[in-house]
């Protein structure tokens, strides 16, 4: 019988957990979070063999990797790919995930998957020219297409380069849904899939944070957080953690049963040294959020969505809204002076719900704790590093724009 | 996804708004949407959502184009139309840019993605 952590996503149509489970992924990783995001994400949907050759990975990751999925086996070796002959280690792969910065593996995985056959899926950030961004592309053998030129490190052997943990967060996210789609036989996209903006320079400053909400997306913005070195975060939801989480609740791994928000700040702050309070009640209209800089809508229904823009608006806060499925997700932000419209008047939420019967949606909503809603990590994951990513930009002066991602479309977003 | 600094790459000069429009409703991320050409004076005094209702309501559509329409309308079922994540207020110049075609041939264009929002994220997901 399968283990009801992945219940949430058997429940895709045409999910097949049986080809992740027995996937034997190769992971050529650097000297960087990346390699141990992917790991750490992948062993959350289900992955249970990896070879990994990367110089190190995070030891933090790589525990809640161990601990979410107890078959997750994963051989690191460590090292560079520095040389033909260290592609005999990744003779067994279905295929290879290439998240390294220097030219020299990126070439030899190419030539080798062209040679073999073996998908590479190949993904990483980048700063050029005051612009910080991220890439990722598919290979598969007969796309010898002018995009490779790109996916290419202008350094050839090994060195210091640019890491930034946010669109790392989004890269691997990215690279696990092309894993999926490699593995469950459906076309991974065919075109780059690329992100950019300004350089944020901008320090940061110690900003009064409430994330609202501490399901995946929660989880997400708050690493994402915690890795930009913000430390005054506050967790609010009312909800205790259920088994059927932990497919993509990556934090959760060992706490059943316990406050998502109290057991969220207490990883953080054991784990990552930060300071943050957790708050466990449902934001509504009586939630003071007075005392707060930012405000992360990180809910799963769009009445308190409604309630976050209105209070945001009325308090003149910043405020940051995510959502997602298991395909899509959007990041909406709303910054008082500069904005208009909230996320709520943007996405036309009022008409949403007022269009709704109020009695067939409470039955629709108790009737989900029996037949829930699927859901997945990817689009959390994903959505979760664009809202921090676009927090960073709103206090550095730039104005983000809004980002809906679609995992069925080749562009993403 | 480009960065756009919308002020900047929206302004167009005063030739530039003699040009014909494509305006483009695309089903969520979809490669292609429907598509439909305004001639120069047929669409300058118009709001953008006019444009797009005039457009949607369009007969003799092929049956690619039907499917396109269908594809939009799943998504406007709960959802909005948005160009570049942003509500469509005010005439198609304020959302186009200029293009042109491998020929030469130059026209302004304005995306508008069909969009639906997502619910989840957390609390009792």
């Amino acid at each position: 019988m399968r283990p009801n952590r992945l219940d949430r996503q058997l429940r895709i149509e045409g999910w097949n957990q049986h080809v992740l489970e027995n996937a034997k992924v190769g992971v050529v990783g650097d000297n960087d979070l990346l390699a141990s995001l992917y790991l750490m994400s992948a062993s959350a949907l289900g992955i249970n063999h990896v070879l990994a050759l990367a110089p190190v990975l995070d030891p933090i990751l790589i525990a809640i990797a161990q601990k979410l999925n107890i078959r997750f086996t994963l051989i690191h070796i460590e090292g560079f790919f520095t040389h033909p002959v260290l592609a005999e280690l990744f003779k067994d792969c279905d295929f290879i995930v290439d998240l390294s910065q220097y030219g020299l593996a990126n070439k030899l995985l190419i030539e080798k998957a062209f040679r073999e056959n073996t998908p590479i899926i190949r993904g990483f950030c980048y700063e050029t020219n005051g612009r910080q961004g991220l890439n990722v592309f598919s290979y598969l053998k007969g796309r010898e297409w002018q995009e490779l030129e790109q996916m290419v490190s202008a350094r050839n052997l090994p060195s210091h380069h640019f890491d930034d943990a946010v669109l790392d967060i989004i890269v691997s996210g990215i690279v696990l849904e092309e894993t999926k789609n490699i593995l469950m036989d459906r076309q991974p996209s065919d075109e780059l899939i690329s992100y950019n903006r300004k350089k944020i320079i901008s320090p940061y400053g110690q900003p009064r944070i409430l994330i609202v909400g501490s399901g995946a997306l929660g989880i997400f913005v708050g690493l994402g957080l915690v890795y930009s070195g913000f430390r005054n975060l506050t967790f609010m939801d009312p909800d205790v953690v259920e088994i059927t989480n932990l497919n993509r609740q990556v934090l959760f791994y060992d706490a059943v049963g316990t406050y998502k928000a109290q057991t969220l700040c207490g990883k953080l702050n054991t784990l990552f040294g930060t300071d943050s309070n957790a708050i466990v009640a449902y934001f509504d209209e009586n939630s003071d959020i007075a005392c707060y800089d930012a405000v992360f809508d990180c809910v799963d229904n769009f009445e308190s969505r409604i309630i976050l823009s209105e209070k945001c608006k009325h308090h003149g806060k910043m405020l940051i809204s995510g959502g997602t499925s298991t395909d899509a997700g959007q990041v909406v932000t709303y910054n008082p002076g500069d904005d208009d419209e909230t996320p709520a008047e943007l996405l036309g939420l009022y008409d949403i719900v007022e269009k709704r019967n109020p009695k067939a949606y409470e039955r629709e909503r108790a009737a989900c704790i029996y037949r829930p809603d699927p859901a997945v990590i990817m689009t959390n994951q994903i959505t979760a590093g664009f809202m921090v990513d676009s927090y960073r930009r709103l206090i550095d002066g730039q104005k983000p724009a809004n980002v809906f991602y679609d995992s069925t479309s080749s562009v993403r977003f | 996804m480009p960065d756009t600094d919308l002020k900047k790459e929206l302004q167009l000069d005063e030739a530039e708004k003699l040009l014909p429009l494509v305006l483009e409703i695309i089903p969520g991320h979809a490669a292609e949407g429907l598509i439909d050409i305004y001639e120069p004076g047929s669409y300058a005094a118009k709001s953008l959502r006019k444009l797009c209702e005039k457009t949607l309501n369009k007969k003799n559509l092929s049956i690619e184009e039907q499917l396109i329409v269908e594809d939009i309308k799943r998504q406007l079922d709960g959802g909005k139309l948005l160009s570049r994540g942003q509500e469509i207020e005010g005439t198609a110049l304020e959302y186009a840019v200029s293009e042109q075609t491998e020929a030469g041939e130059k026209y302004l264009y304005v995306p508008i993605r069909a969009i639906k929002p997502q619910e989840g994220g957390g609390i009792s997901d």
